[in-house]
């Protein structure tokens, strides 16, 4: 399945503008904290192989984009916690790194908002006032750390301890990395920079039918409309996937993998068998790098994931 | 029950969205339908159709708009902002809808599984944090094992700072008009996004329109 690169969409010049930081704010997700804690260790040892220092700080708050666009609190709220969050990297001097494609869509659409709308930036502002906070001034630069590591695959490259000769990985972007038009690295539609990460690592990337479909549990449907929508959509997504040969997903977000991990649980039981791990991007990369197997807390997976790394470890 | 009509339409609607500042000039939609045509809940449910709900907002069919079932379908995967030539944010409109059913006390039993998640954040400044002991125990024993701390809990001064901002920025009251608002009930009536009226002829039952 060498077919996908012909068509490769990836901005070269987005990519070489991004930067190899020294040292990074890293914002924590609740969703990545609870469901997979392994994907925060994993970021760590990732950027700590790329000699990326990652400062947390236990004064951020929930991001408070999902309960917004589950409509459950009053947008203020959004963008004043957006601002008061942002307020404390900007205090460290540091910018952000982010590791779930909720936090990042959230931070950086709220934080476009606060900037483009005086009314708006008068409540972020209101607000840290209130709190004896210095007012966000909105140069403080967001990431996700897929992109990071996609900056320097080069030396990720070198870095492989454990080559995942043979192994069919395939890809789950995550719309709301991908939505960001204005900075993303790759097209929204045909992205390909995770199957050249694959590929670095010595894997074999598998495209399937469904690729780019998103993971149905954004925005709190999984709950209000699991039954009508969710579940037919995500059994469509890993089907396709199975049928395509798929060994090993990847995602690069917390909130993805719940749904695509979890979920086929009740896939297989509705009579539709099917069994493929769901990791983060970064838990891939880490376990390529050669982290302890303990360390990246694939435990917490509802479909195991041992059973196709195994034989890569010595 | 009420039956849709056009005189009934306004342009208020398509102020309201203008000055939320959430949603961009929908005017200038060229209702191409590509929006439709990548969007993964419309190939599921084909009664939900963002272009055409595009067309009712322009049109002012507020009514119809606010008491939809169709518009708490969007699953927000912005598929339909990526493809839009118009550069439209589909998804940011839709949150601004939602908001603007709300406010006519429409689609409360879609908001409400959330409430709880929203007192507990209120408590604890993170979201989703579980209440039963046994799954606590469990994530205290893999986080620690990973050498995190275990559990991820928000400082004390982020705590009293997280609520304050509920009490600034309005959410408390906010929070507490909503659950003070009954759900008005419904009065056009949908089956899978056909509009149902009172069958005269046979009191009791409803035809299609
Ligand atoms: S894709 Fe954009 S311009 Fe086309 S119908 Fe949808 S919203 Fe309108
Ligand atoms: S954001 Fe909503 S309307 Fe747009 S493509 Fe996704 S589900 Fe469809």
């Amino acid at each position: 399945m060498e077919e996908y690169q012909k068509l490769s969409l990836i901005d070269p010049q987005r990519v070489a503008n991004l930067p190899t930081p020294d040292k990074l704010f890293l914002f924590l997700s609740c969703t990545g904290s609870i469901e997979y804690p392994g994907t925060e260790r994993a970021v760590r040892i990732v950027g700590e192989k790329l000699g990326i220092e990652f400062i947390e700080s236990v004064d951020q708050t929930c991001c408070t984009g999902y309960m917004l666009t589950c409509n459950a609190v009053n947008p203020q709220l959004a963008l004043a916690s957006t601002s008061r969050n942002l307020s404390i990297p900007q205090e460290m001097g540091l910018d952000v790194g982010v590791f779930c494609n909720g936090c990042y869509g959230y931070l950086r659409e709220l934080a476009h908002l606060l900037h483009s709308n005086p009314a708006f930036k008068e409540v972020g502002d209101k607000a840290n006032q209130a709190l004896g906070r210095e007012k966000f001034h909105g140069h403080t630069k967001i990431y996700h750390v897929q992109e990071l590591w996609f900056r320097q695959l080069e030396k990720l490259t070198s870095l492989v301890k454990r080559p995942l000769t043979g192994l069919k990985i395939a890809a789950h972007y995550g719309c709301h990395y991908l939505a960001n038009k204005d900075v993303a690295i790759d097209d929204a539609q045909y992205p390909t920079f995770h199957e050249e990460i694959y590929k670095a690592l010595g894997a074999t990337p598998v495209v399937y039918k469904e690729r780019r479909a998103c993971c149905g549990y954004s925005v709190g449907r999984g709950f209000t409309h699991r039954e009508e929508t969710v579940l037919p959509h995500i059994t469509n997504k890993m089907l396709s996937a199975a049928t395509a040969g798929v060994q090993l997903m990847t995602t690069t977000c917390p909130g993805c993998n719940t749904a695509l991990d979890r979920e086929q649980k009740t896939i297989t039981a509705r009579g539709n068998a099917v069994s493929i791990p769901v990791i983060d991007l970064s838990q891939l990369i880490a376990f390529a790098l050669g982290a302890p197997v303990e360390q990246l807390g694939f435990k917490a997976n509802t479909t195991p994931v041992l059973p196709v790394l195994e034989r890569f470890i010595k | 029950m009420k039956r849709e009509q056009a005189s009934d339409w306004s342009i208020e609607f398509e102020n309201a969205i203008a000055t939320s500042g959430l949603a961009d000039d929908i005017r200038r939609c060229i209702s191409c339908g590509k929006c439709t045509g990548v969007c993964p809940v419309a190939a599921i449910s084909p009664s939900y159709n963002p272009r055409q709900i595009i067309r009712e907002v322009l049109l002012g069919n507020y009514e119809r708009i606010v008491q939809s079932e169709e518009i708490w379908r969007c699953f927000w995967c912005a598929n339909c902002a990526a493809t839009c030539p118009s550069e439209i944010k589909y998804p940011l409109l839709m949150l601004y809808i939602r908001y603007f059913s709300m406010s006519h006390g429409a689609g409360k039993k879609h908001v409400d599984p959330f409430i709880r998640f929203v007192t507990k954040a209120r408590q604890e400044a993170v979201t989703f944090q579980p209440g039963k002991p046994a799954r606590l125990d469990e994530i205290r024993e893999l986080r620690s094992s990973l050498g995190l701390a275990p559990l991820r809990i928000v400082s004390d001064k982020g705590i009293k700072e997280y609520q304050k901002l509920f009490e600034i920025t309005g959410t408390d009251e906010w929070l507490k008009n909503y659950q003070e608002t009954p759900e008005v009930p419904i009065d056009l009536s949908y089956l899978e996004g056909k509009i149902l009226v009172p069958d005269d002829s046979n009191s009791g039952s409803e035809r299609e329109v």
